[in-house]
This record gives structure tokens, sequence and C-alpha cells, in this order.
């Protein structure tokens, strides 16, 4: 798709060390970059964390890089990587408390607050344990409130592919054991 | 409860139906299924859980609307830290070594990792090295390209020789914290300064980068003529000329930013030139300013920004008229310049320059904003005009409002808020996001009364906040729509006064013998001339001594008269007549006065008057005599027989220490003036004499009869004729100096002082001072030469002019020093002594250090407590971010 001449004149700008013309690109950016980094470690503080250090790999980049057409590409595939670094660097730790463990330890009352935030708790690491594909579905529908056509076009995937994934997705957390019967 | 496999397609529509992604049939086929099938009813209810569930969990995932702010700022502070905290290539070097000599020793075995890091460091010098090497590059590219653009404005100006060029260093490298909008940059600073040097004078060049977002030049001329200078400024600004030539030499030296797309809609133009002032210097000196913009994209929002309604910048003549700058209007339609102008005007008339101005401002495009005006003392007029013109029309309007009078003084000022303006409507745009979704919360039924009411408070103040940015957008908007000309003008002349007032003061001092008599008589003289008397004091001072003051203000045509009158009263000295014009408008009084009328003041005369003792012959004398009282008592009684001898004062004093001196002043007739001298005289030894006469004193002063002021000093301190300096060695000398003093009494001689010492060496000493007359002084001499080995003997003779007094009874004095030989051996010795002395020593350096230590340790814990503070509570904080 041929990129908007404005938008390439700010990214070239931006490469070539301009610090006002990055700043128009991270304006630009951050957001789509979030949406990928949330998707994949589900948690916002880390998200926003994963988003600054691409802008920073971004930067150090800056005058490598010679063709500004591919330059929202490469930040979204550096996002994903710095994600799963992330994702990897917690697992082990993550892997300690698994989800049956956890789902016995309820000490709460139904429908408390504590019991809400053990519910959403359980809800990101179930949302953790789909796959990176359904994550990044659900995350773009739920976070972004992007309709179908707008997934299939980000993600690349057809009408059925999406419907599948996402039906996939909501299928698997429904049957998730610690969120089986769950009632707000 | 678990109508479905791990997978069916069922899901996929329960999921799509929640999205509303259903198409018609498939949601009738949905909903037949929902009917029929209880479990697929029950899977629905679960998914749409879920799915609310799902919801909820997002929206507060979802950025706020300062996330692209924080992230910004996060970015910087990263990129900073970096960059403070880069290895420095000696760091590089001592992790090197310390890995080879580890190597080298055989202590581990070369790993894999090994050889990467080695590369690793080898690849940071290279890049340190590169670096070093591409800044010095680009210090030369400057170089050259300064050069042409010298050679560039050298052909411009005929320009003959050029001086230096000199690159400063960055003087600002930092990045803050975010301030309310978060636009702190980060600066670096590049100096050029040139200087040009013609025939007619010598051009300053000086520019300052901003990497990438600003260049300023501005030219300061001290010498060139007035006409050059405005036609170089000229050239600039309107970009005739000079622009090409600044524009080449700046992008050569790669001072102005890469990105030069003129197809971009929201990037200005290459070439800018938002500011530039003239300025009339004393005389022909002229200087001139102009900063040049060069492109910056921090205009382009990030968000598409409306067509912005006003059109009255599309236009500007800086760029328009620059030929190949001009980067085609659509992009300068976007740009946000607020362009005013100061200038100062003399006009010969005020009104007709007023009119002038009015016609010119309508034919502009604009009106007249406001005007005021006031007049001076000397009718003269000046005031101020502020006029709003179309800026595309001001370049023009500039310039024929030159014609209207000489002009003084101009600035040309433009605010580039382009960047200002899009920020703030993009934050207006992310807060209307904000109000609209906060009025879909507010429109949730399952909200509670808290919450709504939280989400009222929040709308509430998003809503302030929109209508503040609304309301700076506007202002943005009125004052890009008009450039804004305040003129002050005023009339040719101004400071013109148009009367003087001459001021004359008389002073002078009037010397008469009887100041009281003549003081009324003054007044009497005043009075008779009808003067006003400002203030008349009559002062006694001390003993019979009375002066006064006088000061009056008399008509000028009476001055003359008063004057002479004053003058039979007594002598006239120090007359000094002061002029002075005074503006009697206030206006400046150093303007040429051919027109202006001339009054003259009062005359205001100050006189002192003084005694005319003073001016008289006066005679002092100081007479050695025994006794001071009695020599006092017969000075006075002479006085008295003479006759018309007035005694002035007299006054006796006695010391402790016995001396008397006395003083007596009288005012004897000329004529019994020498015998009562010789009667003072006749009192004992005349030790000074002087006397004064002031010939040219005032009448009477000369004449012999007149009454001379004599003042006589009694003493009965005689200095001594000779004195003589003695120091004997002797043994025992407090014996010898008590039998000293017996002897000195037994002969007459005076003893005046004495003292005695002894030092802890053995050594004494006895000072004593002798007076006795000159007769004794040898006899006595010699008596003390027996009292030991004589060392020092100095004499010190005076010899008087007045031989009245006889050798043998003058005074002479002696200092005679009486002293032992020290002990040359301590008592402090022995090898007790020396152990003693050494160990006290040692303890005493002991001690000392122990001190010195203590002083440390107190000094250096706190900080040592501190720092260990510090690093326990930095590794707590790190050790909980990695987690």
């Amino acid at each position: 798709m041929a990129m908007d001449p404005a938008e390439r004149s700010m990214i070239l700008a931006a490469l070539a060390g301009d610090e006002e013309a990055f700043e128009t690109v991270i304006r630009t950016y951050s957001r789509r970059v979030y949406v990928v980094a949330y998707a994949i470690v589900q948690d916002v503080s880390e998200a926003e964390d994963i988003v600054q250090e691409t802008f920073v790999k971004a930067h150090r980049a800056g005058t490598q890089m010679r063709e500004p057409e591919k330059f929202p590409a490469w930040l979204l595939t550096v996002t994903r990587n710095a994600a799963r670094d992330r994702l990897r660097r917690r697992r082990p730790q993550a892997s300690e408390e698994t989800f049956d463990t956890l789902a016995d330890e309820g000490t709460a009352t139904p429908g408390s607050a504590l019991e809400q935030e053990e519910f959403r708790a359980h809800l990101r690491r179930a949302l953790g344990r789909l796959p990176e594909e359904h994550r990044t579905a659900l995350t773009l529908r739920y976070l972004e409130g992007y309709d179908y056509r707008a997934i299939e076009t980000a993600m690349g995937l057809s009408n059925g592919a999406l419907r599948g994934i996402l039906g996939r997705a909501l299928g698997t957390l429904r049957r998730m054991p610690a969120l089986e019967g769950y009632r707000p | 409860m678990k109508p479905t496999s791990s997978h069916d397609s069922f899901d996929d529509l329960i999921a799509a139906a929640l999205h509303g992604e259903l198409t018609p049939e498939e949601r009738t086929r949905f909903e037949t299924r929902l009917q029929t099938d209880p479990a697929a009813l029950a899977a629905y209810q679960e998914t749409q859980l879920m799915h609310d569930l799902l919801e909820k969990t997002h929206r507060e995932a979802q950025p706020d609307p300062d996330f692209e702010q924080r992230v910004i700022s996060g970015v910087r502070r990263k990129i900073q830290h970096e960059k403070e905290h880069r290895e420095t290539p000696w760091e590089s070097l001592l992790i090197l070594w310390r890995w080879l000599s580890g190597l080298l020793l055989m202590k581990r075995r070369p790993k894999w990792q090994d050889l990467a890091y080695v590369f690793g460091i080898i690849a940071v010098l290279s890049c340190v090295v590169l670096t070093g090497v591409s800044s010095s590059s680009n210090a030369a590219r400057r170089a050259s390209a300064f050069a042409a653009l010298s050679s560039d404005l050298k052909q411009a100006q005929r320009v003959d020789n050029l001086g230096t060029i000199d690159y400063g260093k960055p003087i600002r490298s930092d990045a803050q914290s975010p301030g309310p909008e978060g636009n702190v940059r980060r600066n670096e600073t590049v100096k050029g300064v040139a200087q040009l040097q013609d025939e007619s004078g010598r051009v300053d060049l000086k520019w300052n980068e901003t990497p990438r977002n600003t260049n300023a030049v501005s030219i300061v001329t001290k010498h060139s003529p007035p006409k050059d200078i405005e036609k170089t400024f000229g050239d600039i600004t309107t970009l005739e000329k000079k622009e090409a030539a600044l524009r080449q030499g700046f992008e050569r030296g790669g001072l102005v930013a890469a990105t030069t797309s003129p197809a971009t809609p929201s990037m200005p133009s290459p070439i800018d030139a938002p500011s530039s002032s003239i300025d009339r210097l004393t005389g022909d000196k002229l200087s001139a300013q102009l900063a040049i913009n060069s492109p910056s994209v921090d205009s382009a929002p990030a968000q598409t920004p409306e067509k912005p309604k006003s059109t009255t910048n599309d236009g500007s003549s800086w760029s328009s008229a620059g030929g190949e700058a001009t980067t085609g209007s659509n992009i300068d339609a976007n740009r946000k310049l607020i362009r005013n102008a100061d200038l100062d005007l003399e006009v010969k008339s005020f009104q007709t320059a007023i009119d002038q101005i009015a016609a010119l401002t309508k034919a502009a495009g604009g009106y007249i904003d406001s005007s005021n005006s006031q007049r001076g003392g000397n009718g003269k007029l000046q005031g101020t005009v502020v006029a709003k013109v179309l800026p595309q029309n001001l370049d023009a309007f500039l310039l024929k409002l030159r014609d209207l009078g000489e002009l003084k003084n101009q600035t040309l000022k433009a605010e580039d808020v382009t960047k200002a303006y899009y920020d703030t409507q993009a934050r207006l745009e992310n807060a209307r996001r904000m109000e609209t979704q906060l009025q879909d919360l507010l429109k949730h039924e399952n909200s509670k009364v808290s919450d709504l009411l939280q989400v009222e408070r929040e709308l509430g103040r998003v809503r302030g906040e929109i209508e503040q940015m609304q309301g700076e957008l506007k202002l943005y908007d009125f004052q890009v729509q008009y450039a804004t000309v305040t003129m002050n003008i005023s009339e040719k002349d101004l400071n013109q006064a148009a009367a003087y007032m001459l001021k004359e003061q008389d002073n002078f001092s009037l010397f008469a013998t009887n100041v009281e008599e003549t003081f009324q008589q003054v007044r009497h003289a005043a009075e008779d001339v009808k003067g006003q008397v400002l203030q008349a004091n009559l002062n006694h001072n001390s003993g019979s001594n009375v002066s006064a003051d006088f000061d009056v203000m008399v008509a000028p045509e009476q001055i003359e008269a008063f004057l002479s009158q004053i003058r039979t009263l007594g002598r006239v000295e120090n007359f000094t007549r002061q002029t002075q014009r005074v503006a009697k408008d206030g206006g400046d009084s150093d303007q040429p006065a051919d027109q202006a009328l001339t009054e003259k003041d009062k005359v205001q005369v100050h006189l002192s008057i003084c005694s005319d003792d003073e001016s008289r012959k006066q005679v002092a004398l100081t007479v050695v005599a025994s006794a001071v009282d009695t020599a006092l008592e017969k000075a006075k009684a002479a006085a008295l027989a003479a006759p018309g001898t007035e005694i002035l004062g007299s006054s006796l004093n006695k010391t402790p220490q016995g001396e008397s001196t006395g003083a007596l002043s009288v005012r004897v007739p000329g004529k019994s003036f020498q015998a009562l001298l010789d009667t003072f005289r006749a009192l004992g030894r005349t030790s000074s004499f002087s006397l004064q006469r002031n010939d040219n004193s005032g009448p009477g002063a000369t004449g012999d009869d007149e009454p001379v002021i004599v003042t006589l000093s009694l003493t009965d301190s005689d200095a001594p004729l000779q004195q003589t300096e003695m120091s004997v060695l002797t043994r025992g000398v407090d014996e010898k100096s008590q039998q000293i003093k017996k002897e000195a009494a037994a002969a007459g001689v005076e003893i005046k002082a004495s003292g005695y010492q002894r030092m802890p060496n053995g050594l004494e000493t006895a000072d004593l001072t002798f007076r006795l007359p000159m007769s004794k002084y040898a006899a006595f001499v010699e008596t003390l030469t027996k009292l030991g080995k004589v060392e020092v003997l100095t004499v010190h003779r005076e010899d008087r002019p007045d031989r009245a007094r006889a050798d043998d009874a003058a005074p002479a004095e002696i200092n005679l020093r009486l002293h032992s030989q020290g002990d040359i051996v301590t008592e402090e010795h022995g090898l007790w002594a020396t152990l003693r002395q050494m160990f006290g020593e040692g303890a005493g350096a002991l001690f000392g250090s122990v001190r010195t230590i203590g002083v440390i340790a107190a000094f250096l814990l706190p900080w040592a407590i501190v720092l260990v503070l510090v690093a326990w509570v930095g590794r707590r904080l790190y050790i909980r971010n990695r987690k």
C-alpha cells in the first residue's frame, strides 16, 4: 500500500534525527505499538514499557533505515519481539503458580471486590495462555474497538479465519477451568 | 453444560453475534438454534458474560489521553540516559586488559563468549574512533560552507577581506521532564561568527544554530553608510538576492534540515524570515538583524488538522518574493505566523501624519486599533498609533510609512505559532474524544451514583479544558489574521523649550569689625531695595567669635544698588556670580534658543558676615618659663596695663606629670603692640615666634594703629640641648642601678624615669633617664662610665640660634641602659632533660595525630552513612523494578 507523502516525509525526517519529527512519529504510532505489545504481555505497564523500548530502538536504528515505507512494519516486529522476550523472562516465575492451584486458593466471598480482582487476574492469565494470534485478535477487537474488516487488514487474515480465531478464543476462555462458573 | 466439542462452528457464530458481525441469514439461523437448543443458549449466555468481562478488562487497559506524552518523555529520558552512560574508551580498554591478563595467565579457559566480548569491545572502540572522525569532518564541512557563504556575500557587498571564523561548542544540552504541554526540547547550539571588511566599514556576521530547527543570521554594521546597510538589509529581507545565497550556504553546511519536501501540506517552507529588525543608532550608524528559520516538521500533527479558516497568511511576502524559495501556497496555508512591527517616526506635523496613516491603513485592508497623543509644554505633539493590517500588505505598508517622516527605529517580528496551534488543536480533539467517552459512560444504566458523580466531575473538567483551548485557538486565529504595527510618532524638535529663565546667584563674604552691627545694616539695605529675605542667621560661636549668614532675593534692576551699599559696610571677599539658563516648560535647555524668549529672574544673594579679626595682623609666640602660672599672671597684668588692649582668652593646664602649659590671646592696638611683645619675651626663653599679616586686606587693615592679635603660649617643658644614649655592661645590675640613683640624687640630677627587668636566661637590664643642667653633665657622665664596661655612647646636641641663655643652664638628658651578660647554657640540659623533652614532644605529636584522625572521621562518617543508605535504597529499588 502506498504511503501518504506527508507520513513518508515525517518518517524520513525522524530517521534523519529530527527530534520533533520523531515526536510526531511517536504520537502517530504509539497506540498501534501499544496494542501489539498489550496483546502479547496482557499488562498495561509492561506494554507501555515495551512501547518506550521500541521507540528507543527506532531512534538508535534511525540512520540505518533507508525505506520509510517499511518503518511501520519494522516497528511492529520490534514490538512483537520485545514483548515475547518479556514473556519468556516472565514465564519461569509464572509457571510456579499454575491455573488450577490458583483456582483452589480462593478465600474470597463470591461477588466481593477481592473476588472480582482475583477473577480478573485469572482472566489475564487465561488470555496469556491463548495463542498469540488469538490474543492479538481479541485485543484489536476489545481494546481498539476494530471491526472485523479492520482486524482482517491489520492481521492479514480472511473473514473466515478471523471468525474461527475469535470463536475459538472466546470458546477457550469460556471453558477455562478457573473461569468456569463465574457469575459476576 | 458443554454443548460443543473443543471447537465447533457455533462458537464462531456466538462470537460474531456478540461482535455484531452476523449476516441476516446467519442471524436467523443463530436465533433458531438458540430457541431450539438450551445447551446452545447456555453457551451463548456464558460467552456473553465473558464478552462483557473482556470489554471491561480491556477498557481499563486503554491508554489514557496522556499516554503519548508519557511515551515521548520516557523515550527522551532513556535516550538521554543511554548517551550519558555509554562506556568510555578507557573503561573498555580496562575491561579488555583484565580479560586478556586472565586469559594469558591461564586462569580460565577461553570460551566463545569471550571471543564475542573481544569483538564487541573492538566494535565499540571503532565506533568511538569513527565518531571522532565524523565530527571533525562535520566541522570541516561547516567551515567550507561558511567559506562559500562568505564568497556569496562578498560578491554582493564588494567585500575584500574576510575575518576569522569560530565555532562554539554546544552550549546547552538538556532533556527535562515534560512541562504542561511536554514541549521541552533538547537544544544544541553551534555558533558561527565572521567579520566582513570592505572599504566602507566592517560587517559582523553571526549565526546561531539549533540543529534542524532555527538558524539566525544577524548582520551588524558599525561604520557602513546607512544607505548601504539599508540596501543590504532590504535585499535580505525581501529575499531577492541574498536568500538564495544564504540558503545555499546553510544547506552546504548541513545547517538546514535535509527534509525539504515541498509536497507536504503541513511542512513549512525551507527558508523563512520570521523576525528582522533595523535600528538607527547614533548618527549614520545602523544595525540590522534577520533571523531565518530552517524547515522543521514539528508542526505536522498526528491527526489531520482542519484547514485553517484564515486565509490571510497564505502568501506572506517573505516566501512569495523569494523566487526559488517558494514552495507552494499550500504549505504556507497551514503556517501560523504572527507578524508584528514597531517603529519610531519623527514627523513635521503630527496631525498630518495621523491622517496619512489612517488612509494607508485603510488601503492595506486594515484598521486603526488605538491611538493616543499628548501635547508637550512647547506645543509639540507626540503619540502612539496601533494599526492592524493584513499580513500580506505589511511590507508595502511599512515602506509607505517611511515617506511620512524620518524613520528612527524599526523592528519587525514574526512569531511562528504553528506548532503551538496544532498542538492545541490535537489536544482539543483528544479532549473532545474524552468528552464523548465520558458521555457514553453517563448513559450506562448499571453505574453507581457515586461513579456517575465522578464522571460528571471529570466531564466538567474536560469541558473547561475544551473551552480554554477553543479560546486559545480563536486568539491565535485573530493574531494571525492581522499584523500589528505599533508606531511611535513624534514631531520634530519635540524637546525644544519655548522659553527660558535666567537665574543668577551671587555669593560673597563680608568682613567687618562689628559683625552684629553690620548684620543689622545689611538687613536695612535689603529692606531699602525691597528684597525678599530668605534666611538671616546670627551665630555666636565659642569665645567672642560672631558670624552671620544672609540670603536675600533682589530684583534684577536693584541688584547693583544693593551690592554697592553692602560694599560700604566692610571688606568684600570671594565674590562669585553664577548664571544658569533654565527651560521654563521643563524642556531640554541644551537645545538652541534662537527663537525662544529669555527672562531674567530675581537674583539670589548669599553673604556670610565674618569678624575682621581673623584677617588682621596676627602674632603667635611660645615662651619657655620655669613657672608657667606666675608667668601667665605677669603676662595678663602687662596686657591689662597697656591702654586699649583687650584680653580675648586665657588658659592654664597642668598634667599629672607636673608639666604646665598656659595660653593667652589679646587684641592690642598697633601702637602698644611692640612694648607688650617685649614684656612677653622677657618671661622666659622664646622657643618659637610667628607673625602673619594680610596686606591685601580691606580698608583699614594696613594702618599701624589697627589692632593686632597676639597669642602667647607658655610652657615649662624645655627640650634638652644635649641627648646622650649609654649602654653599660656590668654585673649586679639591680644594685648598680640603686647605687647610681643615690649618686644622682646627691648630685642634684633629676631622675625622669627608671625600669628594671630580668629574663629567664639570667639577663638583667635597667633603663634610667636623667635630666640635668649642662654644667653637671660632664661630671655625671664620668660617674656613669665607672659602673662597668661602656658598650654604646651616643651624644646628640641641638645648637640653638638664640644665645640668650647660657649653655650651662641648658638642660641635658641621659638615657642609660645597664645590662648583664645572659647565661650561655640553659638549665634545661643533661640526659634526663633531653629524654623528658623527647618523650614530651613524641606524646604531643601522637595526640595531635589522634585528634586529626578524629576530626577526619567526624567529617567523613555522616557522608559514608548517607552514601551507604543511598546505595542500599537504590539497590532495593532496582531489585523491585526487576521483579
